[in-house]
């Protein structure tokens, strides 16, 4: 347990993580979760095996090594789609910060948005993401989205609550 | 190898003991039906991060395992709360995870008839009375003012995170949005 192992963990994460941005700013996937794990976590371990092959780390140095990029890299994916969707709620705090002590009123902050576009553009993500599949025209729940309801409705039954609030 | 064990098992306690924890607290402390528990998520996440880091901390000083030992353990922890409290608030007030429930009870559902089901001005109104219930932003003259500066720091960081990958969600508010700014 070094601080080698340590700095090979972390700058794998930095390396994955700016092959990300590049991807993204080049072209952004469609299918953001594949891609994500791909660019943070896959390619940097692959990579970061080889670059470890001549300083042959003892096996528990290894194990950190990767413990610290899965851990960097779980936390970044599992906060990305804050970045990467419009959250209303972020969307209004912006406004209201923009605004200062003048305040807004309700009228003004629902004023501002586009009709209908914050639910339209997540339906297509959901789409694109694979969570949902479109046949015909009409929406039905894919592979993806029904292991997404099982996990987190697993999670709010042990926690002990029921339908999600939206 | 001891060292490593140590720190996965004890690891491997961090999201179990979050759930268990919270469990506990709601029942103790219900929210409203309105609300969402995010708050209860980031305490207990909190206590059980921090209880497991000073356990294996103070154990692995004592039983003499490398100084490095909390900075991991403090890392593979920090990641899991981190992971655990973003799953949560996805299943508890993220609209996917909302949309996707609806779907599956109504399978076959056209886009438009789905994206009826939770118009932008029920949306918009729930995150209203949210952040007024929070204290993020208060309500006088009917004019909505921020209160909470930290909170209008976070959205900024996410911003500039969104803004670094290209995405321009926080353009999608109207040409009036500019007009706010001055």
């Amino acid at each position: 347990m070094t601080s080698a192992a340590l700095l090979w963990g972390i700058g794998a994460f930095l390396a994955g993580w700016l092959l990300h941005l590049a991807w993204w700013r080049v072209r952004r996937p469609a299918d953001d979760l594949r891609a994500l794990v791909l660019s943070v976590l896959v390619l940097p371990a692959l990579a970061g095996a080889l670059a470890a092959i001549p300083v042959q780390p003892t096996l528990p140095e290894l194990l950190m090594g990767y413990g610290v990029l899965g851990a960097l890299g779980l936390a970044y994916s599992a906060w990305y789609p804050a970045a990467q969707a419009a959250s209303p709620t972020m969307l209004i705090v912006l406004q209201l910060g923009h605004a200062g002590q003048r305040g807004l009123t309700a009228t003004e902050i629902t004023a501002a948005f586009d009709d209908d576009q914050l639910c339209r553009n997540l339906i297509r993500n959901l789409v694109d993401e694979r969570f949902a599949v479109e046949r015909n025209g009409r929406l039905y729940p894919g592979p993806r989205g029904h292991r997404l309801l099982r996990a987190l409705g697993g999670l709010r039954r042990c926690i002990g609550l029921k339908e999600a609030r939206g | 190898m001891i060292p490593v064990v140590w720190i996965l098992a004890l690891n491997a306690l961090c999201v179990p003991a979050a759930i268990v924890l919270q469990r506990f607290w709601l029942r103790a402390h219900p929210v409203r039906a309105d609300l969402p528990a995010q708050g209860s998520a980031a305490r207990c996440t909190l206590v059980s991060c921090l209880a497991l880091w000073l356990a294996g901390s103070i154990g692995g000083f004592s039983w003499g395992f490398p100084a490095l030992l909390p900075i991991f353990h403090g890392i593979f922890l920090g990641a899991q709360g981190l992971v655990y409290i973003a799953v949560f608030c996805v299943s508890e007030s993220g609209r996917r995870y909302y949309l996707l429930e609806q779907l599956d009870r109504q399978p076959g559902i056209t886009p438009e008839a789905l994206a009826a089901t939770y118009p932008d001005r029920d949306i918009l109104e729930r995150r209203l009375a949210r952040l007024l219930a929070w204290g993020v932003i208060s309500r006088r003259d009917d004019r909505c003012r921020l209160q909470k500066r930290s909170s209008y720091y976070y959205s900024l960081f996410f911003r500039l995170w969104g803004k670094c990958l290209g995405f321009t969600w926080f353009r999608e508010l109207r040409a009036g949005h500019s007009s706010m700014k001055k």
